[in-house]
């Protein structure tokens, strides 16, 4: 009888904690409207470690990727255990045993590194609410540590499928370790969250090199792993389509260009997701200065077409009056959308006119976000005594003073102000 | 081509050897009778290699041992895009796996020595971490006792110590790679006792923990205590069968304190994938083995048990003691000459290949190992994690099996086959594939 008793009352209190830790959710996690709280536990012989060979990884990463046989020695660790704390409504929910490795290129860091959380680093059920990995974003290009979180959470608002984020007050070893933004993933746990499937083919683009869909011949090496490097189904890799894409938006003829590029790339996506980044500003982007960068490609399961998913929006809100068409020419498949595909201008303008009418002018939703974050974040970025930022992009991360911060928070709330008018009147001209 | 040059330079004494017309009316005992001996003090000869005997003082005996290699493994060796090293880099087909030269012997009745080196580097381009094999110094005080002085192999381990070139197999097995200690600079107290019942015993302090724990050359223990016993006692039971009487048996244990860091034994398959990767230690990594051999006529039975356990003091994330490492692993081994027939020490057949009508010797063997890793229990949820408090297992088992065929006393040819499986299928190498297959055919030369 006792034994009974003993029987119920356990599964009463496992089932309490089922419902308890059902609670949660990755909407809580990434719920804008919360300052959260993350705290990592790291042995501080491994974070030693991480610093020592935190550029050596990225090194070696790019020089396997680009096919090159990277020796095994001297050995460098790149992955290091973690325990993965979040403080929900008071509540510490835990991951014991996640990994962690540095993230970034031109973002990377010793004083105040970007980290990417993987939870199923040591076992693919080792799950947190449903999520495999995260990014802790430093946003150390960033004097506001907004523009990536506006970004995306405009991207959204528009219809984009896009990251979601928040930020987050990180500590590392119960140390302030500084503010950060919390960036969901993008892997196939995402990929089937916002398509309904996850067995066909992810890309990360790698910037390696100014590329803007140029071809490179038939050979698949030309495009992946670099710049294309697969996040999925590396067992059977199938980049033959790749070649297809590009070829077809080298070659098709100007009268089909539209149709013929449609059957690789969902080209309204694609252009409604230019047209956001065009808006926001981004100079690092699909279209941004560097050629191609920031964005994953999913190519849909048994199909031959892809859609582009937005990454990294450190360097939006770039200039006030970035031009809509900056760098249209410098991207093949732009180039022969605005000679030859006026029904793909239409989309890009359509979806313009649709940002501006989106963000608003003063008072409008923009400002409103950019005021609710900062305020939201201040008193986090003032206590972060490790915060970087890069005006202009020169390469060199530098410390950035409160000051900076409240500069960079005045311009953006003046672009908020202002841009939907001069996109307009840029849309009117052309 | 400079291995083409390699293979017919070293085909050529071996053809020698094996075919010499001449000899074939001899008696096949004169193979260990001096084929030249040119007199007076200082003589040399060539019993079972060429051989420079000082009078009463001195001798030296010239050795060399060649391992030809040609191998294939089935999954080919992949490496996921953009993964740094997931597997090493596809091996060449043909490799020159032991290219050794050295010599031995002893001076006056109080001192053996030997003195061996690894050359393989100098034909292929390989990582040789530890060129210098066995260089050491015996000091023969008294019957009882022995002083060994130099760079030799840790005493522990019945496959690990017995020479490479009389291996029943291409490779060890993956236990004896994996757990026992190899060689290591130190001293070492050794001598028969009880010569009835054959006993020996071996007593050593080394400066690190054997070559086999080390990690790209690097030592992973500090100085390591070892001692083994072994001996066939049931000799001194003259009422048991004879058959059971010359039993071998043995016990041995090594002791050490491990530098901190990832420095605990890995699991790797023959291949070269890592399927369970160095954890954090701190503390003592103790070994303890039990090996036991039985042979009578032309079977033979080998077996022996490995458990080594690696504290990690302090290792946990928040610098917490955790359960220590276990890895455990056990073979064995059973040999029958199926062909021909074998000298007594097992190590050349009793009439060579061409003599008469004899084809030497062929020994046809099976083993199979079972290695694995664990830790003890420990909070929380297993985990592949370095620094898990409870160790997710895993491990694998070995097949290996072919037949040697035994030319003559220089030459041997193995073709074996050894299929390994992995017990945790998230650490495998090729994603959906468990089990993999190698395929070797090695050409030995030894003298």
């Amino acid at each position: 009888m006792r034994s009974r008793l003993h029987f119920i009352f356990g599964f009463i209190w496992i089932l309490g904690l089922t419902l308890h830790a059902s609670a949660q959710t990755t909407d809580d996690l990434f719920n804008g409207d919360v300052l959260q709280e993350i705290r990592l536990y790291i042995d501080p012989v491994d974070y030693a470690t991480f610093k020592q060979t935190n550029f050596v990884c990225l090194e070696q990463d790019l020089k396997a990727l680009a096919g090159e046989f990277v020796s095994p020695l001297p050995r460098v660790e790149c992955w290091f255990p973690v325990e993965f704390h979040w403080i929900f409504q008071g509540r510490d929910i835990t991951l014991p045993q996640a990994g962690i490795n540095s993230h970034g290129k031109g973002s990377r860091s010793n004083i105040k590194p970007s980290f990417k959380v993987e939870f199923t680093r040591y076992a693919s059920q080792n799950t947190f609410l449903g999520l495999r990995s995260v990014v802790l974003r430093a946003n150390t290009q960033d004097a506001s540590q907004m523009h990536e979180r506006v970004a995306m959470t405009f991207f959204r608002r528009l219809g984009i499928v896009a990251p979601r984020e928040a930020h987050a007050r990180v500590f590392l070893n119960d140390q302030y370790a500084g503010l950060y933004t919390v960036v969901e993933d993008v892997d196939p746990i995402f990929v089937q969250s916002n398509f309904g499937q996850s067995d066909g083919r992810l890309y990360a683009y790698e910037w390696a090199f100014p590329w803007g869909f140029d071809f490179r011949g038939p050979d698949p090496l030309k495009y992946s792993p670099l710049p294309l490097k697969p996040e999925n189904n590396l067992v059977h890799l199938d980049p033959d389509p790749i070649v297809a894409m590009v070829r077809t938006i080298n070659e098709a003829p100007d009268a089909q260009f539209s149709s013929a590029v449609s059957q690789y790339i969902d080209l309204n996506s694609l252009f409604r997701e230019l047209a956001a980044e065009k808006f926001v500003a981004d100079q690092d982007s699909i279209l941004g200065d560097y050629a191609l960068n920031n964005f994953y490609l999913y190519r849909f399961l048994g199909t031959i077409r892809s859609i582009f998913i937005p990454w990294d929006k450190s360097n939006a809100f770039w200039t006030l009056d970035w031009n809509i068409f900056h760098n249209f020419g410098s991207n093949v498949l732009t180039r022969r959308a605005l000679a030859a595909a006026p029904d793909l201008i239409a989309i890009y303008r359509n979806a313009l006119q649709q940002a501006a009418d989106a963000a608003g002018g003063p008072g409008g939703w923009l400002e409103q976000e950019i005021t609710k974050e900062s305020q939201q974040i201040r008193q986090s970025v003032y206590e972060d005594g490790l915060k970087l930022c890069d005006h202009g992009a020169t390469g060199i991360l530098k410390p950035c003073s409160n000051d900076e911060f409240e500069a960079e928070v005045a311009f953006m709330l003046q672009f908020a102000r202002q841009r939907s008018d001069l996109v307009r009147a840029q849309l009117s001209s052309f | 081509m400079r291995s083409i040059l390699v293979i017919v330079w070293l085909a050529v004494p071996a053809i020698l050897f094996a075919q010499n017309p001449g000899e074939v009316e001899e008696d096949t005992t004169a193979q260990d009778e001096a084929v030249h001996d040119s007199g007076g003090f200082a003589r040399l000869s060539f019993k079972n290699r060429p051989s420079l005997r000082l009078g009463e003082i001195a001798e030296i005996d010239f050795k060399t041992k060649w391992h030809l290699d040609f191998r294939k493994f089935s999954p080919d060796i992949w490496n996921p895009p953009g993964v740094v090293t997931a597997l090493p880099q596809d091996p060449q087909t043909f490799q020159l796996t032991r290219g050794r030269f050295g010599f031995k012997g002893h001076v006056t009745k109080y001192f053996d020595y030997e003195v061996e080196r690894e050359m393989r580097k100098t034909f292929n381009d390989v990582n040789e971490w530890h060129p210098w094999k066995d260089n050491y110094v015996d000091f023969n005080a008294l019957s009882w006792l022995h002083v060994k002085v130099g760079k030799f192999k840790v005493p522990f381990g019945l496959e690990e110590l017995g020479a490479e070139d009389r291996l029943d197999y291409a490779h060890k097995s993956q236990v004896t790679d994996t757990l026992s200690p190899a060689r290591e600079r130190g001293v070492m107290l050794h001598s028969r006792f009880l010569r009835r019942a054959r006993l020996e015993y071996e007593v050593g302090v080394f400066r690190y923990d054997g070559e086999n724990s080390d990690i790209h050359g690097q030592p992973t223990a500090g100085r390591t205590y070892a001692a083994r016993l072994t001996g066939q006692p049931l000799r001194l039971f003259s009422g048991l069968p004879r058959s059971i009487r010359h039993l071998y048996v043995g016990g041995a244990a090594t002791r050490g304190r491990m530098f901190e860091g990832r420095n605990g034994i890995k699991g790797e398959t023959v291949s070269g994938f890592t399927y369970f990767e160095h954890m954090y230690v701190r503390g003592y990594r103790t070994r303890v083995g039990a090996e036991l051999a039985w042979a009578e006529g032309p079977f033979s039975v080998k077996g022996e048990y490995i458990h080594v356990s690696e504290e990690r003091i302090n290792q946990g994330i928040h610098g917490e003691d955790l359960p220590g490492k276990l890895t455990r692993g056990w073979y064995v081994t059973a040999g029958w000459t199926a062909l021909g027939e074998m000298k007594a020490r097992g190590t050349a057949p009793k009439t060579p290949f061409l003599r008469g009508h004899s084809i030497g010797a062929v020994e046809l063997s099976a083993r199979y190992d079972v290695l694995s890793f664990y830790s003890d229990p420990g909070p929380g949820l297993p985990s592949r994690s370095p620094r898990a408090p409870t160790i997710l297992p895993n491990g694998e088992r070995t097949w290996t099996f072919g037949p040697t065929w035994y030319l003559n006393r220089f030459l041997k040819i193995q073709l074996n086959a050894e299929r390994e499986k992995l017990t945790d299928i998230e650490r495998k190498a090729v994603l959906g594939i468990t089990t993999f297959w190698t395929g070797v055919l090695r050409v030995q030369l030894a003298m």
